[in-house]
């Protein structure tokens, strides 16, 4: 079975390159047949909620919302952490397609099943 | 970038001798960027279909390399252009394993 590769994402508008580039890598390895999951937490979990990422744009990459689409397209899964989208008050309702909300035992499940990480 | 479809499609299925079954050109495409192009035009050819690559970045020989050892496709030749460091890769798909 092929190693998960796991990017975390830590940021949104206010660092356009480090929301973007998680998903870059997370982008190559779901377009590789890879499985892959991008991680958001912190302010990055806003990244998961419908039209957050429209106008994030680091020049230099293709805008974010057109990664994270292509992202899910490719297979990959959208992690949101739960104990930072709940002060935030994001709920399921709020969350794009590719996107669920997770708890940390199951980014520990996923880590001590030989993820591989990667963080921004 | 551009992709250029090739109008000789006796070709499927039978590219070693007779070149590539589609063209990308992704020159000024930046790491990241490039697979995901690959990968795109790579899902509409056949199995043993060739795909060339036109790039002009130095990091997109290691790049295409690591790409094509993770999906089990096949960097057929790199061919040198110029100014360095164009070049174009041939790709050849995977044949599923039955």
């Amino acid at each position: 079975m092929a190693t998960t590769i796991m990017t975390n994402c830590t940021c949104g508008k206010d660092n356009p390159e480090r929301a973007t580039l998680p998903f870059i890598v997370g982008n190559v390895a779901a377009s590789a047949d890879q499985p892959a999951i991008v991680l958001l937490t912190i302010e990055g979990v806003w990244v998961a909620t419908k039209g957050y990422a429209d106008g994030i744009h680091k020049e230099g990459f293709p805008p974010l919302k057109e990664i994270v689409e292509s992202f899910v397209a490719n297979g990959g899964q959208i992690w949101a952490c739960g104990a930072c989208t709940k002060p935030r008050g994001i709920t399921n309702e709020h969350l794009i397609a590719g996107a669920r909300i997770v708890t940390a035992a199951m980014v520990v499940e996923a880590m001590a099943n030989g993820a591989s990480t990667l963080g921004f | 970038m551009s992709v250029l479809p090739n109008a000789d499609h006796s070709r499927s299925g039978q590219p070693d001798s007779s070149g590539p079954a589609a063209i990308l050109d992704a020159c000024g495409v930046t790491c990241g960027c490039l697979e995901q192009l690959i990968a795109t035009e790579m899902r509409r050819l056949a199995p043993g279909d060739v795909l060339e690559i036109r790039a002009d970045r130095t990091e997109a020989a290691d790049g295409i390399a690591a790409w094509v050892r993770l999906t089990g496709h096949t960097l057929v030749a790199i061919e040198r252009g110029e100014p360095v460091p164009r070049a174009r890769y041939l790709v050849r798909k995977k044949t599923p394993r039955t």
